[in-house]
C-alpha cells in the first residue's frame, strides 16, 4: 500500500493524511493544466480520473487484505485509519478523523441508570445516533427505550414503539436498554472469527473490517444490543460526526454487525458518552468502576441497584437503580 | 468547615468583598502565587474577567478552574465546546452546605451575571420597599408562577427583603445566588446528598477529573420545580419491507397488574 | 493406480452421457440454480435488506435450511454406513447413494450458511491459520471446521467404495473401510451435535437453551433422512434401472418409525415443561403453538406439522398400511414435511420471538430468500443426481474396470 501522506508541502491545513489523494491530484492537475493550455485536450481530467480510480482500487485491495485488528502492526493500523478517512472523503466528501486511542490503564467503564429518573423522552436514542454515525435508513439505534406498566419489569409486556403525545405517561415506567458491555459476553463467544472481543477497559468492541456478518453475536445477545447493516448505511453528509474511533463510530459498511461501545471515541478521551450528555434528566451515570471515588461506585455501594437478566451470568457492567 | 454563606445577617450584604469567606481565602492564596497564576490565566480568563467585571476573587477561582479542566481534557477544542469560558465557580475541597465527610470536590457553573434575568435584583429593589403581603403580581414578575410548596410559599420565604441579591437560609443567613442548591437542600436534603455524591443530577464535561455539576435550578425552575411532560422523540423506525411484521403494540394493562386481576375474586 | 485414471474418465463419461429425461432433469436443476444465483447476486448488491430478516429475527430461512440439511446429511451417512457395517452387508449397494445424499446435503449446508453471510467476501477470515478462527468457543467455528472436514472425508469414502466396486471388488466390512466408516459416523454425529449446540448454547434464547434440543435434533434428523432415503430409493426405482430391495427399505422403515415416534415423544416432553407452569421462558413456545398477543403466523404451520407427525406414526405402526407402497410413501412425505417445518423454521424462528427485550416481530421468508434457497436446493440435487448416476451404473455393473484399451 503506497502511503504518500508524508509528501512535503501538501498539507497546508496542518491536518493529517486524509487529504493526500485529492490534494496531490489537484496539484498534478494544475501542472497538467499548464500543459493542456499548450496541447489542449482534456488529458488533465482524464489523468486525474485515472489516478483517482486507482486510489479506489488500491484501497479496495488494501481493505480486502486488511488483517484482524489485534494482528495488525502499527503501520498497518495507520494505513487502515487512512483508508477509512479516504473512503469517508469519497463517500460523503467530509474530512473525518479516525483515531485509535488505546484503553487507559486502571480504567474499567461502568454505567448506572436511574429508572426513577428516566421519563422516556428518547433523547439518548437520538443523541447516540448523531454521535455514532449509524445508518439513518434503515435506522439503526443502539438504545431501545421500553415502556412498561408500573408494577412489573417483565420485558415481554413492554412497548418499544410507544408514541404518546407526551411522556411520561401516568402508570408507566421507562427502561432504556443498550449494550451492557458484559464482563462475560456471550456475543464474543459466539463470533466464529473473533471479530468481537472485550477490551481491557471493559468495552466490547467489534472489528468492523473483520466481521463476516454471520450474526451469531446478535443471536447470542440477551439484550438485543447488536444491530446489523442490512444494506449500505445512508447518512446525510452534513450529519456525519467527523471525530471517530476505529473500533467505535467510524463509518461502517453494509453487511457487518455494529453495537454500542459506550462511545469509545469519547470515553477514551475522558468525555462522557453521548447518551449521558443527551439525557436531560440526569438518569445516566458513567464512570470508572476501578475508581473508588467515582460516582458510579458511590451508586453501586449506596443505592439499591439491579442488573437486567443477571441470572444469565453475563456479568453486565450496566446497573439500574431507583432513588 | 468553612461555609460560603454570609456569617451573619447584620453584615451589609452588598459590598462585593463580602461575597463569601472562602473566596477571600482564595484571594490570599492567589496573591501568594501572584504572577505565576496571572501568566497562566491567558486570554480566556481575560474575557471571563471582563464579563464578571467587579469580582476579582472569582477571577482567581476561574483561573484555578481552567487550570484543572485543562489538565483533564486532551483536546482544547473540546474543552472549549463543552465549557463556556469563564462560567465556573469552585466550591472548595468539600461539598458545601451539609458537611458530607467524603464528598468529592466539584464545580458548578456561575449563572448570576448572565443567566439569571434581571440580576442584580438590587438594581430595582433598592428603589422600592419590600412588600411582604401575599398578593397577585400585577406590575412586575407577572410571568412568575409559584407552584412550589403547595401554596405555602411566598417570595420572601427564599428572597429576603434585606438583601435581594442573595437568597436567605432558614436560619437567616445569606446565600449567594450561585449557591442556591444550599437553599434547595434545606428541605430536599436527600436529593442534595444524592446530587453531591453524583447519583442525582447532571455531570457535565468529562467523566474523569474534577466533577462539574449542573446546579439544581438549571434543570428545575425554583418557582415551579415539577418538570412537565414533553413529547417523546420518534419511536424506532422499521425497515420498509418489514413493516407488516411488526404490528402495533397490544394493550397489556388489563393483564399486567396483579392487583387488578385478583380484585374481582375478592368482591 | 492405472485403473483410477480410467475410473475418473468413466465417471466423467457417465456424467455427460444420459437419456433425454436425464438432460431435462439436469437442465431444470441447472436453470433453478442459475435463477437462485441471480437472486443471490441481487442480494449481494442490495445487501441482506432484500430478505425479511431483521435485527429482531436475524436468522431466517437460510439458517433453518442449514440446520435441516445438516441433520439430513449426518443422519443419512450414519444410517447407511451403520447399516452396511453392522447389520447387512448386502445393504452396501445403497451405501454410496446414502453417501451421495450426505455429500449433497452437506454442500447445501455450506451454501446455506454462505448465502446467509453479510460479507461473503471476507469468507477467508474463517480459514484456520490464514484467518482468525474463534476456536473452541464459537459453535459456528466448530461447525465450519466439522463441515469442511466432513465433506471431503465423505466424498473420499464414497469414491473409495465406488472405486472398489469399479474394480470388481466387494467392499469388505473389515479393515480400512471399517475404520473409515466408523470415523465417518463419528464425524456425522459430531456435526449433528455441534449444530444442535449452535442453538442450544444460547442463554439469550430460552426456547433452545435446553439439553433436550440435542436428542430432538438427532432423532428428527434420523426420521427425516430415513424418509428421504426411502423416497429417493423409490424414485430411483421408478426412473432408473436400479430396483429397490426390500431389505434396505426394511432397515430404513425400522429406523423411521422409531425416530418419528421418539421425535413426537420429545416434543410432548418439551410441551409439558413449557405449559405445566409457563414462565417468561415459555413465551416462544406459546408463540409457536398458540400465538402471542394475537400474532399467530406460525401456529397453523406448527399444528400442521404435528398432525403430519401423528399421521405418519399411525401409518408406520400399522403393518397393513406400512406394507403398502403408496401409504409408506405418504408416511415418508409427511415425515419429511413435518421435520422440515418443525425442526428448521419451527425451531429457529420462534427462538427469536419474542426478542430478548420482549418485542414480537414476526418473520416470513421473502421471495428472494425462497429463490436463493431453491437455487441451493437445485445445486444439492444436481450433485446428488451426478453421484447417483455414477453409483448406480457402477453398482449395477454397467461400468466396471476392464482392459485399458477396451473402452
Amino acid at each position: 500500500m503506497p502511503v504518500q501522506n508524508d509528501a512535503p508541502g501538501l498539507d497546508q491545513s496542518g491536518k493529517t493524511h486524509n487529504h493526500w489523494t485529492r490534494r496531490s491530484l489537484l496539484k498534478k492537475g494544475g501542472l497538467w493544466g499548464l500543459f493542456s493550455l499548450l496541447f489542449g485536450g482534456a488529458s488533465a481530467v482524464a489523468a486525474t480520473a485515472v489516478t483517482e480510480d486507482s486510489g479506489i482500487l488500491s484501497d479496495a485491495i488494501g481493505a480486502f487484505f486488511q488483517n484482524h485488528y489485534n494482528r495488525m502492526t502499527k503501520d498497518e493500523v495507520q494505513e487502515a485509519l487512512a483508508r477509512i478517512e479516504r473512503r469517508a472523503k469519497r463517500t460523503y466528501d467530509v474530512d473525518i478523523e479516525v483515531s485509535n486511542d488505546p484503553p487507559q490503564p486502571g480504567v474499567v467503564y461502568g454505567y448506572a441508570l436511574n429508572i426513577s429518573k428516566c421519563k422516556g423522552y428518547r433523547k439518548c436514542v437520538d443523541g447516540c445516533i448523531e454521535e455514532n454515525n449509524q445508518g439513518r435508513d434503515p435506522q439503526i439505534a443502539y438504545i431501545r427505550v421500553l415502556e412498561l406498566d408500573a408494577g412489573s419489569l417483565e420485558l415481554n409486556r413492554s412497548d418499544h414503539y410507544y408514541d404518546s403525545e407526551t411522556v411520561p405517561q401516568p402508570g408507566k415506567i421507562y427502561l432504556p436498554i443498550q449494550c451492557m458491555q458484559c464482563d462475560n459476553p456471550p456475543c464474543v463467544k459466539a463470533c466464529p472469527v473473533d471479530a468481537t472481543w472485550k477490551e481491557p477497559d471493559g468495552i466490547v468492541v467489534t472489528d468492523y473490517d473483520w466481521c463476516i456478518g454471520s450474526r451469531a453475536c446478535m443471536t447470542a445477545c440477551p439484550y438485543s444490543a447488536r444491530q446489523f447493516n442490512w444494506t449500505e448505511p445512508k447518512i446525510p453528509a452534513g450529519e456525519l460526526n467527523p471525530h471517530t474511533h476505529l473500533l467505535g463510530n467510524r463509518p461502517r459498511e453494509k453487511g457487518v454487525v455494529e453495537k454500542c461501545t459506550y462511545c469509545i471515541q469519547r470515553a477514551r478521551k475522558n468525555r462522557q458518552p453521548a447518551c449521558v450528555e443527551a439525557c436531560p434528566t440526569g438518569a445516566r451515570i458513567f464512570g470508572n468502576l476501578l475508581d473508588p471515588k467515582s460516582e458510579i461506585r458511590y451508586i453501586l455501594e449506596n443505592k439499591n441497584v439491579f442488573r437486567l437478566k443477571e441470572d444469565l451470568g453475563c456479568e453486565p457492567k450496566f446497573w439500574y437503580y431507583t432513588d | 468547615m468553612e461555609y460560603p454563606i454570609l456569617p451573619n445577617k447584620s453584615q451589609d450584604p452588598r459590598p462585593p468583598g463580602a461575597q463569601c469567606t472562602s473566596s477571600r481565602r482564595r484571594a490570599v492564596m492567589l496573591m501568594a502565587f501572584g504572577a505565576v497564576a496571572l501568566l497562566a490565566i491567558g486570554t480566556a480568563l481575560y474575557r471571563a474577567q471582563a464579563a464578571e467585571g467587579e469580582s476579582p476573587a472569582s477571577a482567581g477561582e476561574k483561573a484555578q478552574a481552567w487550570d484543572q479542566i485543562e489538565t483533564v481534557g486532551e483536546e482544547d477544542e473540546w474543552v472549549e465546546t463543552v465549557y463556556d469560558d469563564g462560567k465556573w465557580i469552585i466550591i472548595g475541597e468539600r461539598g458545601i452546605g451539609i458537611p458530607w465527610y467524603d464528598v468529592e470536590p466539584y464545580q458548578i457553573p456561575i449563572r448570576k451575571w448572565e443567566d439569571i434575568p434581571m440580576y442584580p435584583c438590587s438594581d430595582c429593589h433598592d428603589k422600592w420597599p419590600v412588600n411582604h403581603e401575599q398578593r397577585p403580581m400585577v406590575e412586575e414578575h407577572t410571568d412568575l408562577v409559584v407552584d412550589h410548596g403547595d401554596g405555602h410559599f411566598w417570595c420572601t420565604g427564599c428572597h429576603d427583603g434585606r438583601g435581594l441579591d442573595f437568597l436567605v437560609s432558614k436560619d437567616g443567613r445569606f446565600i449567594d445566588m450561585d449557591l442556591s442548591y444550599i437553599q434547595c437542600g434545606e428541605c430536599h436534603f436527600e436529593e442534595l446528598k444524592d446530587w453531591e455524591y453524583g447519583s442525582h443530577g447532571l455531570r457535565i464535561g468529562l467523566w474523569r477529573g474534577t466533577r462539574v455539576l449542573r446546579n439544581c435550578v438549571e434543570c428545575h425552575n425554583a418557582h415551579s420545580p415539577a418538570i412537565a411532560p414533553i413529547e417523546p422523540n420518534a419511536p424506532p423506525k422499521i425497515r420498509g419491507n418489514l413493516v407488516r411484521f411488526s404490528k402495533p403494540a397490544v394493550e397489556h394493562s388489563e393483564h399486567s397488574k396483579v392487583w387488578e386481576r385478583v380484585a374481582p375474586k375478592n368482591n | 493406480m492405472k485403473s483410477f485414471g480410467s475410473f475418473c474418465r468413466d465417471c466423467l463419461k457417465l456424467v455427460f452421457r444420459g437419456g433425454r429425461s436425464y438432460w431435462i432433469w439436469n437442465g431444470g436443476l441447472l436453470f433453478m440454480a442459475i435463477a437462485g444465483l441471480g437472486g443471490y447476486t441481487h442480494q449481494l448488491i442490495e445487501g441482506l435488506a432484500v430478505t425479511h430478516m431483521s435485527d429482531q429475527v436475524n436468522w431466517g430461512l437460510y439458517i433453518s435450511n442449514f440446520i435441516f440439511m445438516g441433520g439430513v446429511s449426518a443422519a443419512s451417512l450414519v444410517l447407511v454406513v451403520a447399516a452396511f457395517l453392522y447389520r447387512q452387508p448386502e445393504a452396501a449397494q445403497s451405501v454410496t447413494l446414502g453417501l451421495g445424499i450426505a455429500i449433497a446435503a452437506a454442500v447445501m449446508c455450506g451454501l446455506f450458511i454462505t448465502v446467509d453471510l453479510g460479507r461473503p467476501d471476507r469468507l477467508w477470515h474463517i480459514v484456520p491459520f490464514l484467518g482468525e478462527l474463534s476456536f473452541p468457543y464459537s459453535m459456528l467455528a466448530w461447525d465450519a471446521v466439522v463441515l469442511n472436514t466432513y465433506i471431503p472425508f465423505t466424498l473420499g469414502l464414497a469414491i473409495y467404495i465406488l472405486f472398489l466396486k469399479y474394480n470388481n471388488r466387494e467392499p469388505a466390512t473389515r479393515g480400512a473401510l471399517f475404520v473409515l466408516g466408523n470415523a465417518a459416523i463419528l464425524f456425522a454425529i459430531s456435526m449433528l451435535t455441534v449444530e444442535a449446540f449452535l442453538l442450544s448454547g444460547h442463554v439469550a434464547r430460552p426456547l433452545w437453551n435446553t439439553a433436550v434440543l440435542v436428542p430432538r435434533f438427532v432423532v428428527a434428523a434420523f426420521a427425516a433422512s430415513s424418509a428421504i432415503i426411502i423416497l429417493v430409493l423409490r424414485l430411483l426405482d421408478r426412473f432408473t434401472e436400479r430396483k429397490e430391495k426390500s431389505a434396505e427399505i426394511g432397515i430404513l422403515v425400522g429406523v423411521l418409525k422409531v425416530a418419528v415416534l421418539i421425535n413426537l415423544f420429545l416434543i410432548a416432553v418439551e410441551f409439558f415443561t413449557h405449559f405445566y407452569h409457563p414462565t417468561d421462558h415459555s413465551a416462544s413456545a406459546i408463540y409457536l403453538y398458540f400465538g402471542l398477543d394475537g400474532r399467530t403466523m406460525l401456529v397453523p404451520w406448527t399444528w400442521t406439522s404435528l398432525a403430519f407427525g401423528v399421521i405418519a406414526v399411525i401409518i408406520l405402526f400399522n403393518p397393513r398400511l406400512r406394507g403398502r407402497r403408496a401409504w409408506l410413501n405418504l408416511a415418508c412425505v409427511l415425515t419429511v414435511m413435518e421435520i422440515w417445518i418443525e425442526k428448521s423454521m419451527g425451531l429457529l424462528i420462534p427462538g427469536f420471538i419474542p426478542t430478548p427485550l420482549g418485542e414480537i416481530f414476526e418473520y416470513l421468508p421473502s421471495p428472494i430468500e425462497i429463490l436463493v434457497s431453491l437455487g441451493v436446493l437445485a445445486i444439492g440435487m444436481l450433485i446428488f443426481t451426478l453421484i447417483a448416476k455414477i453409483a448406480i451404473h457402477i453398482e449395477l455393473g454397467h461400468t466396471r474396470y476392464s482392459a485399458p484399451d477396451s473402452n
